[in-house]
């Protein structure tokens, strides 16, 4: 009865925690541009982001370490040296994009411009890790995130075609603009597969004190959660689809357009339920990375972590977030565009995903750790041909982009 | 045992349950016609920057003297005999107040942390 | 004689020295493959479809903040910031617009850029009934770089 409520919270998290910046912005770019045709993009970032959890859970639960934890043991330190250091450039570019979410919400909510509010959302999100512990941020915030779930509303209000919505879900050529096409779904499973995600959730089970009683359980809450919260990704990409595309309105170049998404279905409500899911969501997705940053170095190097202890007892740990936090505020306070940031950091993502998933799936199939739990072929060929496709996808077009000016 | 597989960067905890740090490097004597004997871990940055190579390590003391940390230029040897039991970690027969290990974060503790609210 | 560690790090770091050169020789194909891409996609029939999908998007995009503030009570400043924010974007790329640009394109960008400023200033004002004479004239707009558009049908490049 217990493990069924630890389940439903779980999957409860996994849905209400899976939309952030990166995945809405990348979503409504596609719907805008390119109508249902991306939906296959958020289909396979979602059923590798299944695998990778489910897997992340595993391997904590069996072999008691955490994934960085499991990479030093294995491989030592000058093999982790360099995901450690591209994840933490990473992931500060990450963070920076969800607290120019966070930002942008409160400029709508608010008409204060988004640059004001980068420094204050980043002291709000401190004072959360300061003072809180992890269970308040796993169940309260990401509960709240349970509201994203009125882009499924909207997207069924919309009545899109949704025998083209199924038969988008296979990939296909584009008919204009290739290079843009290839770039967005760089973009969208740079944003599904992030690794603060799986290394968090690690991290979470270690903290949990999961064993492998814990194994079945896991592999519901990565199964149900990571498919529902798929399913709001791809609602947000169909809306927009409906909403902009339908309209004539093909590309989205300025946050400000974000919000339309919703307006169109719901008036003056949708302002206001795009604003409020953006800020929660983001809000959410900006402490889960600054946490991240202490895993990163706090697990790499041995020092003590955990968010259920009081910060004292951690300083190390509670350095890197604090650090992370600061360095996350600069790029919007300096008035970097957040939409533009966040489509780069999503992109980069990609880019860096094999150097942490690939000495990854050597542990899930390293006996020593793993035992009669090691990963099946499924599995691995799964993830290594979707990282695969993100890497090169990311790697060819993130270029292109640039040189494009866009 | 593998020292290499079952010693080398594992995490080293205290007889508490404290986590200090991970086992940098490995000290063996090397005996006459027999297999090395363990002598000792080593921790510290100066050790992981060794691993990189006699460059990184001339750079990295460089660095530590330069920011006024010269006593972190020694590594800090754990003796093996206080290794008391390893499994998914290398459990130690000492506290971690005893180690220069959290020295750093004792500063950082006592300095910065405990002068913020809500420290504790 | 104590001797430090080193013996595992000697076979790793073969392997992932190798692991490194052929990743780097790997990202450095994909970069030439990359940048020769790029020069045959720089076609200037391109940038002229991407001018127009853009000023058409911002101007489709008003249209709907100038009816969601007249009718569904969208907030008076989110449409004020949003107008502002998009026709410092229009008007930045109408500066930076080539010579070479076809004038039925640059025309109407340029009178789109000038209606989303009218707007602003008039949701400013309260004043619905200037509101609806730059809708009407955003109507004119997008219909002209409509047409522009069905003409230049655009490559697959």
């Amino acid at each position: 009865m217990k493990k069924l409520l630890e389940i439903s919270l779980g999957v409860v998290t996994s849905i209400g925690g899976f939309l952030e910046m990166g995945e809405m912005s990348t979503a409504a770019q596609a719907g805008a541009a390119f109508n249902v045709q991306l939906v296959w993009a958020v289909v396979l970032g979602t059923i590798c982001v299944a695998f990778l959890v489910e897997m992340a859970g595993r391997f904590s639960a069996v072999s008691g370490h955490t994934i960085i934890d499991g990479i030093r043991d294995r491989f030592g330190i000058k093999v982790l040296a360099w995901p450690l250091v591209t994840t933490v450039l990473v992931s500060l570019l990450v963070l920076s994009a969800e607290i120019g979410g966070v930002s942008i919400a409160l400029e709508f909510a608010t008409g204060i411009t988004y640059r004001w509010w980068a420094v204050p959302v980043a002291v709000a999100s401190w004072l959360f890790l300061w003072r809180g512990t992890f269970g308040m941020l796993e169940k309260g915030v990401t509960s709240l995130g349970l509201i994203t779930l009125c882009f499924v509303v909207a997207a069924f209000r919309l009545h899109p075609d949704w025998a083209q919505v199924a038969a988008s879900a296979i990939p296909s050529k584009p008919h204009t603009q290739a290079a843009t096409y290839w770039f967005m779904a760089a973009s969208i499973l740079g944003a599904s597969l992030s690794p603060t995600l799986f290394l968090f959730y690690s991290s979470g089970a270690i903290e949990d004190r999961w064993d492998r009683s814990y194994i079945g359980a896991n592999r519901a809450i990565a199964a149900l959660g990571m498919t529902f919260g798929g399913v709001i990704s791809a609602a947000v990409l169909v809306v927009a689809a409906q909403s902009m595309h339908a309209h004539g309105i093909e590309s989205i170049e300025d946050f400000h357009q974000l919000p339309l998404l919703l307006i169109d279905t719901f008036g003056m409500w949708g302002f206001a339920l795009f604003a409020a899911s953006l800020a929660i969501a983001s809000f959410g997705a900006a402490v889960e990375v600054a946490l991240l940053q202490g895993y990163l170095f706090a697990q790499s190097f041995g020092w003590n972590w955990g968010q259920d202890c009081p910060p004292r007892a951690n300083p190390g740990f509670s350095l890197a977030y604090t650090l992370a936090l600061v360095i996350g505020a600069i790029p919007i306070a300096a008035g970097a565009d957040p939409l533009k940031l966040t489509i780069l950091s999503m992109a980069l993502t990609a880019v860096n995903l094999p150097l942490m998933v690939v000495p990854f799936i050597v542990l899930m199939n390293d006996e020593h750790y793993m035992g009669e739990h090691r990963n099946g072929p499924v599995s691995n060929a799964a993830v290594l041909g979707i990282t695969g496709l993100a890497f090169v996808l990311g790697v060819v077009t993130l270029p292109l982009q640039i040189i494009g000016g866009t | 045992m593998d020292l290499v597989h079952d010693v080398l960067d594992k995490q080293l905890v205290d007889r508490n349950g404290v986590r200090v740090g991970r086992a940098d490097g490995l000290i063996a004597e090397l005996r006459e016609g027999q297999l090395p004997r363990l002598v000792a871990i080593e921790t510290g940055t100066i050790v992981i920057a060794r691993r990189f190579g006699s460059r990184t390590e001339g750079m990295v003391r460089a660095l530590l003297v330069k920011a006024g940390l010269s006593h972190r230029t020694e590594p800090y040897r754990i003796a093996w005999t206080n290794v008391r039991k390893i499994g998914v970690d290398i459990q130690l027969d000492i506290g971690c107040d005893d180690t220069p290990v959290h020295d750093w974060q004792r500063w950082l503790q006592a300095r910065v942390i405990d002068r913020l609210p809500g420290a504790r | 004689m104590p001797r430090s560690s080193g013996q595992r790090d000697g076979a790793t770091s073969k392997r992932s020295e190798r692991y490194a050169a052929v990743k780097t020789r790997a990202v450095a194909a994909a970069l030439v493959v990359t940048m020769a891409m790029a020069c045959t996609a720089c076609s200037s029939s391109d940038e002229e479809q991407t001018h127009a999908r853009i000023a058409l998007s911002f101007a489709r995009s008003a249209s709907m903040w100038l009816d969601g503030w007249m009718n569904d009570g969208v907030p008076r400043a989110y449409v004020k910031r949003s107008l502002e924010s998009t026709g410092e974007a229009l008007g930045k790329r109408i500066d930076k617009l080539p010579g070479s640009i076809s004038s039925s394109v640059s025309a109407p960008m340029k009178d789109i850029a000038h209606d989303l400023d009218t707007a602003r200033h008039a949701v400013d004002a309260g004043d619905k009934a200037r509101v609806g004479l730059v809708l009407s004239r955003l109507r004119k707009s997008t219909a002209a770089l409509d047409a522009w558009k069905q003409t230049h049908r655009e490559s697959g490049s």
